[in-house]
C-alpha cells in the first residue's frame, strides 16, 4: 500500500477518459450563446427596437446616458466640437441649442456642443472625465462651467463624483484594465445586462434615471419642467455651513484638478472657464460676494491667464431675476435659455473683449 | 435467540409503545423512519429497550435512520451484539 | 445557521480565495498522502491566519488540548476517564462562552467588517454573535464529540498530532461547519484520497450549485429584502412583512446551504466528501422532519450528544414517567440549539417554540393516540402540514431574527394589521426559483443536476457559467445613486 503510495505521482486524481466532455460542451455552448447574445443585442440597438442605450454600469442618471447619448450625437453630427463639462448646474444651466444659434447671430462660428454636465460631481472627477471624452472624440474646445462651492469644503454635492470615477467603465478607459470595464466598453449585450440589473436591483434609482433620461435633449441638456414658485428654496444660507461656505477656502485637490483640465490646451484643444451664476437672493451676506471675487474669481482668472483659456464671468444679477430659478443654483428652462443668449454673444466676442 | 423472535418483540415493541396502534402490521423490510411510521426521536426508546430487553447497548450515533430503518436492520444490530 | 457574515464578507467567493484553492490542488494531487495532509494543516492555517491571527492561535491551543485529553482517555482508568471527560467538556465549553460572550470582540470584528467593506449593522449585526470567534462554535463542537466518542470507545483517540489538528482546522469547514465526527473524518485522513470521474462531477457541481445558491439568490435576496422591515415593521403592509419573513428565510437558507455546497465541493476536490447541511428544508410535513433537513450536522449533533444521552438516562431512570422522558429531552435540546447560536432571550423563545413544536407532534404518542404514518397520510394532509409547519415555523423565525423579544412582538403584533400592498415581484421570482432548484433535488436527489443527458448537463452548466460570470464582474452591493435634491 504504502510502496504503491509513495511511488505514483498522481495517486490521488484518477480520472478516466472520458472525462470533462460535459465540461467541453458547456464552454462551447457558452461560447456560442455569448455571441449570439452579443449579435441579437447589437441587432436590437442598431433597430432601436428598445428605446434603451443600455448602462455602462456607473448607475449614474446623468454619467451612463450621456455617455451614450454623446456617442450618438457625435455619430449624427459627424462629430462633436466642442463639450461643457461640469456638475448639474451645467447639466441644467447651459443649453447647446441656444448658445449655438445665439453665437452665430452674434456674429462667431456656430459651435457644436455637447452638454456633458453631469450632477454631484467635482473638478477631481470632471478632470477624469475631460482625459477621457478629450481622448475619445477630440473636440476643438471644451467648455467648464464652474463656481467656488466646487472647490471648497462646505459640499453640497452628493458623493457621486467617486462612485463614477470608481466605475470599471472609466478605470478602463485611463489605462486600469479590466474584464467588466473592458465589456461596458465593447459589447452592447454586456451594457444592456448591466442596465437589468440596475433595473432589477435598485429600483429607486433606476426610476429616478429613467426620468432624467427622458429629460435630457439630444446635445445633453437637461430639460426640467417644474414650477420655480413651488420648488424654489435657498436653503440654510443661515446655517453654520453657510457660514463655512461663504469663506470660499479652496481643496488644493480640486485646484490642482482644475489645473489639469486647463492642461488639456497642450493637446491642442481650447478651454473656455465660464463662472456659473447663482440666485441673485444667494448673496446675502455683507461682503460675501467681494470675499468671492478676491479668493476664488481673481485666483481662476490669473490661472486661465497663465494657460490662455478663456474665462466669462456670470452675468450681472439683474439678468437673471429670481423667476428664472428652479433653486438656488438651478435656472429654469426659461432661465437658461435666457443665460444662453447672453453667453453666445459673449463667447463670440474677439478674446479681449470676453474677459 | 433467534432473529425471528427478536423481530416479533421489536415490532410488538414499536406497535404498543410508539405508535400506540397494536393493530398495525409491521413488515420486516419496510421503512420505519424514512417511511414516517416512527420518528427518529424514537430511536432513543428503541435503544433503551434494546438495552434492556436484549441487553446490548447501542452507542448513540448508532441510532441513526441509515442504521435502524427496518425491522431485518433492527434485529440485525441487535444480533450483531 | 446564521453562516452569511463570512459569505457577505466574501471570502469563499473572492478571486483571491479561487487562486488559493486552485494552488493548493495542484500542489496537493502531485503529493502522497502523509505530505497531503500536513499540506492541508499548513494551507487551513494560513487561511485562519489571513483571517484572524489572533483566534489561529486559539485554535492550535484548541487542538493541543483536546489531543492530549483524547490521549488521556484513550489509556487512563475507567474513573479517571469519567472525571477527564467532563473536564474536557466544560473547558471546551467554557472557552466558547468566553470567546462569544466577552465583549472585547465586538470592536475588534465591526473594525474586521469594516475593513472588509461590509456594514456591522442591520441583518448582519446578529450573526456578528453567532458566528464570532470565527468558526469556534463549529470545531468546539467537534473536540466535544471527539472527546464523547474516544470515551464510548467508538473513536480510538488518534496519536498523530497533525491528522488532529487538521481535523479541527480543515479550512473548507472551518468557517461554519458541516460539523463533522471524528470517528468517520479521520479514517479519510489515514488513507490514500481517489478523486474519480464521480466524485469531480459531483463536486463540481457542489461548487456550482453553491455558488448559484450564494452569489445569486442569497446575495440579490439580501439586496431586495429592506433591512429594517422587523424593527420599522410599522411602516410595512401584512403582506409585504409575510413576504419579508419568508425572504429571509428562503436568503438565510440559500446563504447557508450555498456555502455548505461550496465547501463541500472543494473538500471533494480534495478526495474528502463533507456531510450534507440540507435536504430541501422548505417540503418538510412537520417539525420532526424538519429537525432532520436544516442545518442537518448540528441537528445529529444535538441528537447523539444531547437528545439521546438524556432521553436514555431518563428512560432508564424511571421508564414510566412517559411525559417528562418526552418532554424534557426535547425542550432541553431545543434550548442548548438556541443558546448554540446566541445567549438572548429572543432565542431561547426560538428554542422554547421549536421544543414545544417537536413536542406537539409526539402528543399523541404520550396520550396513547393513534399517528398515521407520515407517507401513508392523503396528500392533502401533507400539504397542509406542509404550510401549517412553515407558518408556525417563521413564527418563530421571527424571534430568530429580531433584535429582543419586544421588537418580534412588535413585529407579530404588525401582522394584525391585514393590510395589503402589491409584493416585489423580484423576490417571489427569486424564491420561486430557488424552490424549484430544491423541487427537483427532493423528487431526483441531490445530484439531479449532474444527471440525464449530457446536453441538458452541459446547457444547465453553460447557463450558470455565463450568470455567475456576470454577477462575478459586477458589483452587487455597489452603492445606487438615490441623490434626488438637484
Amino acid at each position: 500500500m504504502i510502496t504503491q503510495e509513495t511511488s505514483s505521482i498522481f495517486s490521488t486524481l484518477k480520472l478516466q477518459a472520458p472525462a470533462g466532455v460535459t465540461l467541453a460542451i458547456a464552454l462551447a455552448l457558452l461560447i456560442a450563446l455569448s455571441g449570439l447574445l452579443e449579435g441579437s443585442a447589437r441587432l436590437i440597438e442598431t433597430t432601436d427596437l428598445i428605446d434603451h442605450p443600455g448602462s455602462v454600469g456607473s448607475f449614474h442618471m446623468h454619467f451612463d446616458p450621456k455617455i451614450a447619448g454623446l456617442r450618438d450625437f457625435a455619430a449624427e453630427q459627424g462629430g462633436v466640437d466642442c463639450i461643457m463639462f461640469g456638475t448639474s448646474m451645467v447639466h441644467r444651466g447651459l443649453n447647446p441649442a441656444v448658445i449655438g444659434p445665439a453665437m452665430q447671430a452674434a456674429g462667431g462660428e456656430a459651435l457644436n456642443c455637447y452638454n456633458f454636465g453631469v450632477g454631484g460631481v467635482r473638478p477631481s472627477q470632471i478632470a477624469v472625465f475631460v482625459d477621457l471624452l478629450v481622448a475619445e472624440y477630440q473636440p476643438a474646445v471644451i467648455i467648464l462651467g464652474t463656481t467656488a462651492v466646487e472647490y471648497g469644503l462646505a459640499d453640497y454635492s452628493p458623493p457621486d463624483g467617486p462612485l463614477i470615477v470608481g466605475a470599471p467603465f472609466i478605470q478602463h478607459g485611463v489605462g486600469n484594465w479590466s474584464l467588466e470595464g473592458w465589456l461596458t466598453h465593447q459589447s452592447q449585450a454586456y451594457r444592456y445586462y448591466s442596465a437589468g440589473e440596475w433595473w432589477f436591483l435598485h429600483r429607486n434609482s433606476w426610476q429616478l434615471s429613467e426620468l432624467q433620461r427622458a429629460q435630457l435633449a439630444p446635445d445633453g441638456f437637461g430639460v426640467y419642467p417644474g414650477d420655480p414658485e413651488e420648488t424654489l428654496t435657498v436653503p440654510s444660507l443661515r446655517s453654520d455651513r453657510f457660514r463655512e461656505e461663504v469663506q470660499y477656502l479652496i481643496i488644493p485637490e480640486e485646484w490642482a484638478a482644475l489645473q489639469a483640465i486647463l492642461a488639456v490646451e497642450e493637446r491642442g484643444v481650447d478651454v473656455i472657464l465660464v463662472e456659473m451664476p447663482f440666485v441673485p437672493t444667494y448673496w446675502t451676506v455683507p461682503g460675501q460676494r467681494a470675499t468671492y471675487l478676491e479668493n476664488f474669481i481673481r485666483p481662476l482668472q490669473s490661472l486661465a491667464d497663465q494657460h490662455d483659456a478663456a474665462f466669462i464671468a456670470a452675468p450681472t444679477l439683474d439678468r437673471l431675476p429670481l423667476r428664472y430659478w428652479y433653486d438656488w443654483r438651478h435656472l429654469t428652462v426659461e432661465g437658461s435659455t435666457r443665460y444662453g443668449e447672453w453667453l453666445g454673444w459673449q463667447l463670440a466676442q474677439p478674446p479681449a473683449a470676453s474677459r | 435467540m433467534d432473529l425471528t423472535e427478536i423481530k416479533t418483540k421489536l415490532k410488538q415493541f414499536i406497535v404498543t409503545e410508539i405508535i400506540n396502534d397494536p393493530d398495525y402490521t409491521i413488515e420486516d423490510e419496510q421503512s420505519l423512519i424514512k417511511g414516517g411510521v416512527i420518528d427518529s426521536f424514537a430511536l432513543a426508546q428503541i435503544g433503551v429497550y434494546v438495552e434492556e430487553e436484549f441487553g446490548i447497548y447501542i452507542p448513540d450515533d448508532d441510532l441513526t435512520v441509515e442504521n435502524l430503518d427496518t425491522i431485518n436492520q433492527m434485529a440485525q444490530r441487535v444480533s450483531q451484539g | 445557521m446564521l453562516p452569511f457574515v463570512f459569505s457577505d464578507i466574501g471570502l469563499l467567493t473572492s478571486w483571491e480565495f479561487v487562486v488559493f484553492v486552485a494552488v493548493a490542488l495542484a500542489v496537493y494531487y502531485v503529493l502522497p498522502r502523509r505530505p497531503q495532509n500536513l499540506w492541508l494543516l499548513g494551507l487551513s492555517y494560513a487561511f485562519y491566519v489571513a483571517i484572524a491571527a489572533t483566534f489561529a492561535v486559539v485554535l492550535l491551543v484548541v487542538s493541543a488540548a483536546n489531543f492530549a485529553l483524547g490521549q488521556a482517555l484513550q489509556l487512563g482508568e475507567k474513573k479517571e476517564k469519567r472525571w477527564l471527560l467532563w473536564l474536557g467538556i466544560i473547558l471546551n465549553l467554557l472557552m466558547l462562552l468566553y470567546f462569544k460572550y466577552a465583549d472585547f470582540y465586538v470592536p475588534e470584528l465591526r473594525s474586521l467588517l469594516m475593513s472588509l467593506g461590509l456594514s456591522a449593522d442591520g441583518l448582519a449585526s446578529i450573526t456578528i454573535r453567532i458566528v464570532f470567534p470565527i468558526g469556534m462554535s463549529y470545531y468546539v463542537l467537534e473536540m466535544i464529540s471527539y472527546l464523547v466518542d474516544t470515551h464510548r470507545r467508538q473513536v480510538t483517540a488518534t496519536t498523530n498530532f497533525a491528522d488532529f489538528a487538521l481535523y479541527a482546522a480543515y479550512f473548507p469547514k472551518m468557517l461554519s461547519g458541516p460539523i463533522e465526527r471524528a470517528k468517520t473524518f479521520l479514517p479519510k485522513l489515514a488513507e490514500p484520497r481517489v478523486v474519480d470521474n464521480q466524485l469531480m462531477t459531483r463536486s463540481l457541481m457542489l461548487l456550482v450549485l453553491g455558488l448559484v445558491r450564494k452569489t445569486i439568490f442569497a446575495d440579490l435576496l439580501i439586496v431586495l429584502i429592506p433591512p429594517n422591515f422587523i424593527g420599522a415593521a410599522d411602516a410595512f403592509a401584512t403582506s409585504d412583512l409575510v413576504l419579508y419573513i419568508v425572504a429571509s428565510c428562503v436568503f438565510l437558507y440559500n446563504d447557508f446551504a450555498g456555502y455548505t455546497n461550496i465547501v463541500r465541493g472543494i473538500s471533494g476536490l480534495f478526495g474528502i466528501e463533507l456531510t450534507r447541511n440540507f435536504d430541501t428544508p422548505f417540503f418538510i410535513r412537520n417539525f420532526t422532519e424538519g429537525w432532520e433537513r436544516w442545518h442537518i450536522s448540528l441537528s445529529r449533533w444535538l441528537r447523539d450528544y444531547v437528545y439521546f444521552p438524556l432521553s436514555r438516562a431518563l428512560l432508564r431512570r424511571n421508564p414510566k414517567a412517559r411525559a417528562l422522558n418526552i418532554i424534557a429531552p426535547s425542550m432541553a435540546t431545543m434550548i442548548i440549539s438556541a443558546l448554540w447560536h446566541q445567549v438572548s432571550l429572543s432565542m431561547l423563545v426560538w428554542g422554547s417554540m421549536n421544543g414545544i413544536y417537536l413536542l406537539s407532534e409526539r402528543l399523541p404518542t404520550i396520550r396513547g393516540r393513534t399517528v398515521t404514518p407520515l407517507q401513508e397520510r392523503p396528500i392533502w394532509r401533507q400539504v397542509v402540514g406542509n404550510a401549517l409547519t412553515l407558518t408556525v415555523g417563521l413564527t418563530a423565525f421571527v424571534f430568530f431574527t429580531a433584535d429582543s423579544i419586544a421588537a418580534a412582538l412588535m413585529f407579530l403584533g404588525n401582522m394584525l394589521n391585514l393590510s395589503m400592498a402589491a409584493p416585489d415581484g423580484r423576490i417571489l421570482v427569486i424564491m420561486t426559483i430557488s424552490l424549484v432548484l430544491d423541487a427537483l433535488q427532493r423528487r431526483w436527489g441531490e445530484f439531479v443536476f449532474v444527471q440525464g443527458p449530457r446536453l441538458v448537463q452541459a446547457s444547465l452548466l453553460a447557463g450558470a457559467a455565463l450568470i455567475l460570470l456576470l454577477r462575478a464582474l459586477t458589483d452587487l452591493q455597489a452603492t445606487p445613486f438615490i441623490y434626488q435634491g438637484f
